[in-house]
């Protein structure tokens, strides 16, 4: 403000004079707080909070990060159910060509088929690809394809709530598998992403093991290599 | 903002109230100019033209009635010749009214059953080197009464080509 | 200016941003569709979308000619063209009850994707699979040309589970011209 110097002291000013004022006189029943004040070893604060952090680190176990849990086993029959799917699987089995169910075959080949009850228990149909992004098998690529078993027609939307027994399957050549071989079965957990800024939609990323599953493979093809 | 303050920046004012409307409708008018367009060529009954590296033209078209289509409709048969001039020439077509609310139709060629015909190019084959005919069908309505315009695109870069025609 | 003036003023401006927060519609209404209802028996038009819903009903079994199902089945029966442009399809079919979404089933041969042409009306059936227990509440059917509805018109049927007809088994109509 450049004019008016000599003008009436401004509000602001009134209002430092007032508080410098209360500082200079202390009253009484707070001065004792600062007297005591002035005793504490301020200097050693900083030290001894970092030896009291150090302390309850260690009694808590240290540094290291903690083991977790490792994934549930699970037999065949047993649920697993995340914010996805509840799954329920029931069987493998190496199967030959069966025209009613679908399953054409060239020589030398043998399907895969795994069989599983599953739920869509999220609130918007999903595709196979979502179901196969749940469950894996080690050492098995991408099923070639999803059935569902009642009427044989491919997977294409899981709709809400609405339970299906579905077949994975996969073409393998005769020998890959043989009866009583074990697949290891990997359940996994995704989050949901919500697109959001430039991005749109909803998808589930992130899979995370929740549970795994030791499964004999029945070969029920009729033809023992 | 007292008055001093306007006066003393009054110069810096009226030279941002100029520049800014400015640059806005300069950089609107550079997006404008940059947006892809499609040339539209119009061609006249009778004529040909050069589209594409091909001599498109002249082009005529019947309504006619085809078995097996739905009642309240009819078949709008295009004949429209075609030199490739050598090169080979690929299109793809739609049947646009004319007149308003210009309503588009794909072709219905492989829909309709028509008695089989050897001869009948019914696409633009790029396998032909030599002019030909090519004749496409549109089921359209019968409320659908024309004046249409053929549109040809894909011969050029953003090039389409609108062919009057009346059956 | 006083204090309590300054007061009133900055409490009214607190209002004023409830308020134009309040009115403000969500992020995603800019790029929402343009619904159009619709009435069991009477044809609606979107854009580039005309459907006539001429049934909706429930049933335990649906069939077509080579397939059928049991199951909780909701069945629409429709005729539909497109309008304006070719190419068309009925690509998007749902049904929402709540906060769950259904689509349109493809186990059958439906009329789910079918192709539209412009002017020329088709009929057929859609299919929906509904979980065991579904038997009640308001749902909401809409039809659209894409699966991303976004910006387009898309046609809307409130419907009442509880009172739609169900007989035990309904055959799906086959996808042909409406008028052949």
């Amino acid at each position: 403000m450049t004019e008016g110097d000599a003008a009436p002291q401004t509000r602001a000013a009134r209002r430092r004079t007032r508080r410098s004022d209360a500082a200079s006189e202390p009253r009484r029943h707070v001065r004792w707080i600062r007297a005591a004040g002035d005793r504490v070893p301020t200097k050693w604060f900083a030290g001894l909070a970092t030896a009291l952090l150090l302390a309850s680190t260690a009694a808590f176990g240290g540094l290291a990060t903690a083991a977790e849990p490792g994934p549930a086993a699970l037999q065949p029959g047993d649920e697993h159910r995340n914010e996805q799917f509840a799954i329920r699987v029931l069987d493998a089995r190496l199967r030959g060509e069966e025209p009613d169910a679908g399953i054409y075959l060239d020589d030398g080949e043998r399907m895969l088929t795994v069989r599983a009850q599953v739920e869509n228990v999220w609130t918007q149909p999903q595709s196979s690809s979502n179901l196969t992004q749940n469950l894996t098998v080690d050492d098995l690529p991408v099923p070639d394809s999803v059935r569902r078993v009642d009427d044989t027609t491919f997977v294409t939307r899981l709709q809400p709530n609405v339970p299906t027994e579905v077949e994975l399957r996969w073409i393998l050549e005769e020998g890959d598998l043989a009866d009583g071989d074990v697949l290891r079965l990997t359940f996994r957990d995704l989050s949901q992403h919500v697109g959001s800024f430039v991005m749109d939609g909803t998808w589930w990323t992130d899979p995370v093991p929740a549970a795994t599953m030791a499964l004999v493979v029945d070969d029920a093809s009729g033809a023992t290599p | 903002m007292t008055r001093g303050w306007w006066r003393r920046n009054a110069v810096a004012l009226g030279v941002i109230a100029v520049l800014a409307p400015a640059t806005a409708v300069a950089i609107s008018f550079t997006a404008w100019r940059d947006l892809p367009t499609e040339h539209r060529i119009a061609v006249e009954t009778g004529e040909a033209v050069p589209y594409g590296g091909a001599e498109i033209g002249p082009i005529s078209a019947r309504f006619d009635d085809v078995p097996g289509t739905p009642r309240a409709s009819r078949v709008v048969a295009v004949r429209l010749e075609v030199d490739p001039e050598d090169e080979g020439f690929t299109c793809a077509v739609m049947l646009v009214e004319s007149a308003a609310p210009h309503r588009r139709w794909g072709p219905s060629t492989t829909s309709l059953d028509r008695p089989y015909d050897p001869d009948r190019v019914t696409y633009c084959d790029s396998e032909h080197t030599s002019p030909y005919t090519v004749e496409h069908d549109f089921l359209v309505p019968d409320d659908a009464v024309g004046p249409f315009e053929l549109e040809l695109s894909g011969g050029a870069a953003r090039e389409v080509l609108r062919l009057a025609v009346s059956p | 200016m006083k204090r309590g003036v300054q007061w009133t003023i900055g409490a009214g401006l607190v209002v004023a941003a409830w308020l134009v927060a309040a009115v403000t519609p969500p992020e995603d209404a800019r790029e929402a569709p343009f619904p159009v209802r619709a009435v069991i028996g009477e044809t609606a038009t979107g854009r580039n979308i005309q459907a006539t819903i001429t049934s909706v009903q429930r049933a335990d079994r649906v069939s077509t000619e080579k397939w059928s199902a049991d199951g909780n089945w909701l069945v629409v029966h429709l005729a539909a063209e497109a309008v304006v442009s070719e190419p068309a399809s009925l690509s998007s079919a749902t049904l929402t009850v709540g906060d769950r979404t259904f689509t349109a089933s493809e186990r059958p041969d439906s009329f789910a994707s079918a192709p539209l042409t412009v002017g020329i009306p088709r009929s057929g059936s859609l299919a929906f699979e509904l979980p065991p227990d579904l038997a009640e509440g308001e749902a909401l059917l809409t039809l659209g040309l894409r699966s991303d509805p976004r910006l387009d018109s898309v046609i809307e049927l409130p419907l009442d589970l509880a009172t739609l007809p169900h007989p035990p088994a309904i055959a799906l109509y086959r996808t042909d011209w409406t008028h052949p």
